[in-house]
C-alpha cells in the first residue's frame, strides 16, 4: 500500500505540473500575442519609434520564455515563431510593410501553439 | 550526440525507477495490464532518445503516469474483486477429469499444442493423467494430476525426519557472508577453523556451504584461473 500511496502522490504532482504548464503556456502566449498586437497597431499608426520599442520588448520577452517553451513544447513548433520574431525588428527599421504579415503570422502561430496544447476533443482523438 | 547520450542515461534511470516502483511481480509473470505497461513504457522511452526535438518531459511524464496508474490500479484491484476480474480476467478450467473443454479452448484461443507443451513441462504426456488443468490469468497452465499418477510423498510413505533448512552459502569467492553466519548461529572463528583444517585460507575458498547440522562442503579456488 506504500507504493500505491507513493504513486497517488506522484500522479497528483504530475497532474499539477501538466495543468500548471498548460496555464503557463497559455499565459506566456497571451503575453507575446499582446505585444505582437500592440507592435502591429503602433506600426499601422506609423508610430515606428514606439513600434520598435515594442518589438524589442517582444524580443526580450520571447528570449525570457524560450527556455520554458523549449522544455515543455515540441521544439519544431518553436522554429517558426523564433524566425518570425527575429525578422520583426529589422523590418520595422526598414519600414518594410512585410512586417504586418509577419506580425499577423506570429499572432496566428502563438494562437496555434496555445490552442494545440489545450486539450480539446479534436487534438486528444 | 551528447544530448542523446545524456537523455539515454536519464531515461534508463527513469525506467529502472519505474520498474522498481511496480515491484517484483513485474519482473516475473506479467498480468495483462502489466504487459501493456511494459510494451508502452519501452516504446515511449525510446522516443525522446531518438528525437531530440522532443522535450525529455514528453518521455518522463507518460512513463510516470502509466506506471502510477498501473500501481494504483493494482491497489484498487486488491480491494475490489469485480475490478480485478475486469482488469486481470479470471482463471479458466481447461481440462477436467482428463477431458479437454474444447469450448473453453476456443474462447481462450488455445491450441492443442499450447496445452501439450504445458503438460510436458509437468512431465505429463497423456491428457488422461490430468485431473484438473487451469489457465491462470497470466496465461500459464497449472496442472493437478490424478491421484494414481502423483508421486509418492514422504508423508504418504510415513518417513519421519525433522524439517531442516537447506545448506547456506557461507563463503562466496573468498568472502564470508555474515548473513549466513547469523542464520546458522556460527561465527567467523568456526569457519576459519574448518578451513584451516583443510590447509586453506578464506581467500582461497571458492565456495563453502554449511547446513544447519554443521555439515559442510568446501570448493577450493582454481589457482590456474587467477
Amino acid at each position: 500500500m506504500k507504493r500505491v500511496k507513493l504513486c497517488s502522490v506522484i500522479l497528483m504532482i504530475l497532474i499539477i505540473i501538466t495543468i500548471g504548464t498548460l496555464f503557463m503556456i497559455r499565459k506566456k502566449c497571451t503575453e507575446l500575442k499582446d505585444l505582437a498586437g500592440q507592435t502591429l497597431i503602433l506600426y499601422e499608426n506609423k508610430n515606428t519609434e514606439e513600434a520598435l520599442k515594442k518589438a524589442e520588448e517582444l524580443n526580450q520577452t520571447w528570449d525570457k520564455h524560450y527556455k520554458f517553451f523549449h522544455c515543455s513544447v515540441k521544439n519544431d513548433k518553436l522554429y517558426n515563431i523564433n524566425s518570425e520574431i527575429a525578422k520583426i525588428k529589422p523590418l520595422i527599421e526598414n519600414n518594410d510593410d512585410q512586417v504586418i504579415s509577419e506580425l499577423n503570422s506570429l499572432i496566428y502561430e502563438l494562437d496555434f501553439l496555445s490552442n494545440n496544447e489545450t486539450p480539446h476533443i479534436y487534438n486528444i482523438i | 550526440m551528447v544530448i542523446v547520450f545524456i537523455r539515454a542515461i536519464i531515461l534508463y534511470s527513469m525506467i529502472i525507477f519505474a520498474v522498481r516502483l511496480m515491484g517484483k511481480k513485474q519482473l516475473g509473470q506479467l498480468q495483462p495490464s502489466e504487459l501493456v505497461i511494459t510494451i508502452l513504457v519501452s516504446n515511449i522511452a525510446t522516443l525522446p532518445i531518438e528525437d531530440t526535438s522532443l522535450p525529455m518531459l514528453m518521455g518522463i511524464i507518460p512513463i510516470l503516469v502509466l506506471v502510477c496508474l498501473d500501481v494504483i490500479m493494482s491497489g484498487a484491484t486488491l480491494k475490489w474483486h469485480k475490478l480485478r476480474r475486469i482488469v486481470s480476467g479470471s482463471p479458466k478450467i481447461i481440462i477436467k477429469d482428463g477431458k479437454i473443454d474444447q469450448n473453453q479452448m476456443r474462447i481462450l484461443r488455445f491450441t492443442i499444442d499450447d496445452i501439450m507443451e504445458s503438460l510436458h513441462s509437468y512431465n505429463i504426456f497423456d491428457i488422461s493423467e490430468v485431473q484438473f488443468a487451469v489457465v491462470e490469468t497470466t496465461g500459464q497452465i497449472s496442472v493437478y494430476q490424478k491421484f494414481r499418477y502423483q508421486n509418492v510423498t514422504n508423508e504418504q510413505m510415513d518417513f519421519n525426519k525433522s524439517e531442516q533448512d537447506p545448506p547456506y552459502v557461507v563463503i562466496d569467492d573468498g568472502v564470508i557472508i555474515n548473513d549466513s553466519l547469523d542464520c546458522l548461529g556460527i561465527n567467523e572463528e568456526w569457519v576459519k577453523k574448518i578451513i584451516k583444517e583443510k590447509g586453506l585460507e578464506v581467500k582461497e575458498v571458492f565456495l563453502l556451504t554449511v547446513s544447519p547440522d554443521r555439515k559442510y562442503k568446501i570448493i577450493e579456488k582454481d589457482k590456474t584461473l587467477s
